[in-house]
């Protein structure tokens, strides 16, 4: 057929591209993923903990938000409903893969003596990091959303399927543990 | 599928949360996510605050956490590169085992039926009104009429640029429907049924 000027598909909006997906388009559902793929990836991290636990997990993700769409109604954005599936599989992996959380938090507070022995700020990020990690998973997800990706109540609310007042005090649990684990460091 | 679409969350909290659903209130009464939110976000503490030794503590805690956490946050995570292709090559190998009997179309030809997944058709017909330049399609159905020669019938939602004759959008859309059944599938098309559902400006994506 000859070169007409439309807009690409895959600059269509979201409405379009996820009807088409739910109808079966690949193209579409992908068009659709690549807007979200860097904010897909950094979550799968932040909550894993681990690029390459992350990496397996957000292509497990797309598998299911692909096998799942259909039941997408629309009732929050696109974004909201990829961060729940992500979420999920993340929490899924996590209790497949991994035996206890807490021993990590051992690990932790076993950490304040270092500080002044390695860069120190590298060595607080790091505690933290496995301070995170050592939270278990429900917390750390409601404290991810919260802290490193900046969403509001109502929104986690929506993504991990728990009643707001619930998220509020999952993340202030997670904010006293880190504190907790992190005195040390101040 | 290890995905539960019920429960948002999955199972107990291993990390001992015991939440039924209730906020976390301090010793004073106050909701300690808030307490916590308005000294992180630096805004002063109210008189309450300024005398409660629960507050206090826990807007200490949150300024102590306050600079490695925003260090964290804005520490850069850049996917791999073939991330989205390996997960896509998973997706499109899910769609090829995953095609149901219902899912097919048959097109008679000299040599016997052949067998097309309706969401390929589909998508070769969305893309012949994508083309049109002032109409996207939406929602493409196709079904299979009793007998094959009857042809297949369309019903297509498309979106039309603001400020178009809706009528002669259907009236192309129908017409190129047919012709794009016909000369890129091969698919004898009946009837076409339309309907503009939305409309888009010139600039919008």
């Amino acid at each position: 057929m000859p070169p007409v000027s439309h807009t690409p598909a895959d600059q269509f909006d979201e409405a379009t591209l996820v009807v088409r997906a739910q109808e079966g388009d690949a193209r579409a559902f992908e068009a659709l993923v690549v807007r979200h793929r860097a904010a897909l990836y950094r979550l799968a991290v932040r909550i894993t903990g681990d690029p390459a636990e992350a990496e397996d997990a957000l292509q497990e993700s797309l598998l299911d938000a692909w096998r799942r769409i259909g039941r997408f109604r629309g009732e929050s954005s696109f974004a909201t409903w990829m961060y729940r599936v992500v979420s999920n599989r993340c929490i899924a992996m996590l209790r497949q893969h991994r035996p206890m959380p807490v021993e990590r938090l051992d690990d932790v507070r076993a950490a304040p003596d270092s500080p002044e022995r390695s860069a120190e700020l590298d060595a607080e990020l790091a505690a933290l990091g496995a301070a995170l990690r050592g939270l278990g998973d429900e917390l750390r997800v409601c404290w991810v959303l919260r802290e490193l990706e900046g969403l509001g109540y109502a929104e986690i609310a929506r993504i991990t399927g728990a009643g707001e007042d619930a998220v509020r005090g999952r993340i202030h649990r997670a904010r006293v543990r880190l504190a907790e684990v992190m005195r040390p460091w101040r | 599928m290890a995905v539960n679409e019920t429960t948002g969350t999955a199972g107990p909290d291993d990390g001992g949360s015991d939440d039924g659903g209730a906020p976390e209130l301090l010793p004073c009464g106050r909701d300690a996510a808030t307490v916590w939110d308005r000294a992180e976000a630096g805004v002063p503490p109210d008189e309450h605050e300024r005398d409660c030794p629960y507050c206090t503590a826990t807007a200490a805690d949150a300024m102590r956490l306050d600079a490695v956490v925003h260090r964290m946050a804005a520490a850069p995570v850049e996917p791999p590169p073939a991330v989205l292709e390996r997960a896509m090559d998973k997706v499109r190998g899910a769609l090829a085992r995953d095609l149901r009997e219902h899912e097919l179309l048959t097109l008679a030809s000299p040599l016997g039926p052949v067998r097309l997944s309706r969401a390929a058709a589909a998508t070769v017909l969305r893309d012949a009104v994508d083309r049109m330049g002032d109409v996207r399609a939406r929602s493409c159905q196709v079904e299979q009429n009793e007998q094959i020669d009857a042809g297949t019938t369309v019903a297509m939602t498309v979106s039309a640029l603001y400020g178009v004759d809706m009528r002669a959008v259907a009236a192309r859309v129908r017409r190129m429907v047919i012709a794009a059944g016909t000369q890129a599938l091969g698919l004898p098309v009946g009837a076409v049924d339309v309907t503009v559902v939305d409309v888009f400006g010139e600039g919008d994506a």
